[in-house]
């Protein structure tokens, strides 16, 4: 302890954390421990309705009662997603990064490309997910209109059944490149030139030189991007929620979580609540996420750290 | 020296490539804005041969926006305003470890993001509290500190001097005077960058609006874009302007900040 703080009154210091920590124990922390409590009762989102424990109930419907067909889709729709998104999303953020961070680029050519490939983060999943709608139009939309140049017959898009979460996927990856692209670039602006300049010496060809000097040190960012991306894309329910509300098979188990809490789907578009609201077992939805998303994560964090050291 | 020149133009038909992906949508939303129905109807690809600003005025109108506005602008000054000034009250300490629990404060702000979510719990207990369609529920919902900025707060204190810190307290400035006189102009760069970020994610919710709010007069503009998309799904030219008009506060401070709004993210992200 410093003077600094002996002399100021101590309570003045825990009265100004107060309100911030108070905030995080009543809307974040209680809340969040309380799903797994809320999961083994019948609650549900409708005022005054009583309620009660109900043991492993929700658990056993959501795994056995329940339509298998149903429950096997929950699951491969979202790993569906968080895959490809995560996959395809780290590999192009990465090489947008490099190609603008090549010196043949004119730099402030480049400056403006990165603005534009940030810009869907800064709109939000709501805008991004109309626009995406607008340009996805079956009718005569300008998608379908550049498809049919290469003569792909025209498809639903975000309401064809068997394509839908494909049309979602891409969406998603549209939206969340800004904010991997930035990252990577970061990365790659603090490699100092004379690393690149002594290879060049040595003979390494373009590719020796990003396998050998570029990859091992953006890796710190490679890992935070794909963590980032693992927890976003597996509890990712707002992109599915505006763009097909979980119609045409795009279900996911987010989106199962938060319809049945809360409705939603085409009709509470217009204001109609929909559904029971049955939270307790919407509750049981997110333990699972939860278990999903803390099993993923860590995969996640140990499997890049392994790669760390063999790189 | 033609390799040079090759692989440059490879780089460039990339770069184009990117452009087009990215600034293609939006372009196509300004542009079936200016269209008349019959000009949309008749030529929905093509560009627009009218600027039919008709199309603003009767979204505006009937997307209910005046109202939303309103909202909107509320809810994210009162919100934005109370979770940075909550954040820089527990960053300052944090920072200079004037608590014990200094580091293990930080740990749980950031945990937040592997923790189950809160909503279903959160709307049970707004409901109970009586809070649930209303005003100050919405605020408090969006109400928290983000463990970015936290971070983001703490890592820029630390470049304040301490000097001050006890040149301050022997001259008798109280605790409070000092971070609110001395602490809070030092840290207007930071504080811009995580205000403007925060404000953005409150202008953006929708989740939040769904949950917690039922009454059509108190919702934000976002929310409320989502409900004229569901009644006014097939009319493109008043949808596509009820957008732009959600999105030009958003373009606005990001045509100009966009520098510092890429920075801080990139900040924050690099810490966690």
């Amino acid at each position: 302890m410093n003077s600094s703080s002996r002399i100021w009154n101590r309570y003045m210091i825990i009265l100004g954390i107060l309100p911030g920590i108070l905030v995080f124990i009543a809307i974040t922390l209680i809340p969040s421990v309380t799903t797994a409590v809320l999961s083994f009762t019948n609650i549900s989102g409708i005022p005054g309705a009583e309620w009660e424990f109900i043991g492993f109930d929700n658990y056993r419907e959501f795994f056995v009662m329940q339509n298998s067909r149903d429950t096997v889709m929950y699951f491969k729709n979202t790993f569906k997603f968080a895959f490809f998104v995560t996959v395809i999303q780290m590999t192009l953020s990465l090489l947008i990064a490099l190609l603008l961070n090549s010196r043949h680029i004119y730099r402030k050519l480049a400056i403006f490309a990165r603005a534009a490939v940030f810009l869907p983060q800064v709109l939000g999943v709501t805008l991004v997910g109309l626009a995406w709608t607008a340009v996805l139009n079956p009718m005569d939309g300008p998608m379908s209109a550049f498809l049919g140049l290469f003569g792909i017959k025209k498809t639903a898009f975000l309401s064809d059944w068997d394509h839908a979460i494909d049309w979602v996927i891409l969406i998603q990856i549209w939206l969340g490149m800004g904010f991997s692209t930035v990252i990577f670039l970061a990365g790659l602006q603090n490699i100092p030139g004379d690393l690149y300049e002594a290879g060049v010496i040595d003979g390494t060809t373009g590719f020796q030189a990003f396998r050998y000097i570029t990859l091992p040190l953006i890796w710190p960012q490679v890992t935070v991007n794909a963590v980032i991306c693992v927890i976003g894309t597996l509890t990712n329910f707002q992109t599915f929620y505006v763009t097909t509300a979980g119609d045409f098979n795009t279900m996911t188990l987010g989106m199962k979580m938060f319809m049945t809490a809360f409705g939603g789907g085409r009709s509470s578009l217009q204001g109609g609540a929909g559904g029971f609201l049955r939270q307790g077992y919407a509750a049981a939805v997110a333990m699972i996420l939860f278990l999903i998303v803390l099993v993923f994560t860590l995969l996640t964090q140990y499997v890049f750290s392994r790669k760390e050291e063999e790189i | 020296m033609k390799l040079n020149l090759a692989k440059k133009l490879i780089l460039y038909l990339f770069l184009v490539i990117l452009l087009v992906v990215y600034i293609f949508p939006v372009y196509y939303v300004v542009n079936t804005s200016l269209k008349t129905q019959q000009d949309f109807l008749a030529n929905p690809n093509g560009f627009t041969k009218t600027f039919a600003f008709e199309n603003y005025r009767l979204a505006w109108k009937n997307a209910n926006f005046s109202t939303y506005i309103w909202n909107s602008l509320f809810y994210t000054a009162v919100c934005t305003g109370i979770n940075i000034l909550m954040a820089i009250f527990l960053a300052f300490p944090v920072a200079r470890r004037y608590l014990k629990f200094s580091g293990l404060i930080v740990t749980m702000f950031v945990s937040t993001l592997f923790l189950p979510d809160a909503t279903i719990p959160r709307f049970q207990i707004f409901l109970r509290l009586g809070i649930y369609n209303t005003r100050l529920g919405y605020i408090f919902w969006m109400l928290g500190i983000n463990g970015v900025a936290l971070m983001f707060f703490v890592s820029f204190i630390r470049g304040i001097p301490r000097d001050f810190d006890e040149a301050a307290a022997i001259d008798g400035c109280g605790y409070m005077r000092y971070v609110a006189k001395i602490i809070i102009p030092m840290m207007k760069p930071a504080i811009s960058s995580m205000a403007i970020l925060n404000a953005i994610n409150i202008w953006n919710d929708i989740i939040g609006a769904t949950v917690i709010l039922r009454s059509d007069k108190l919702l934000p503009i976002t929310r409320g874009l989502l409900n004229f998309s569901g009644s006014y799904s097939v009319n493109w030219t008043q949808l596509t302007a009820a957008m732009l008009i959600v999105a030009m506060p958003l373009i606005i401070v990001y045509v100009f900040t966009q520098k510092y709004i890429i920075e801080s993210v990139v900040a924050s992200g690099l810490k966690g």
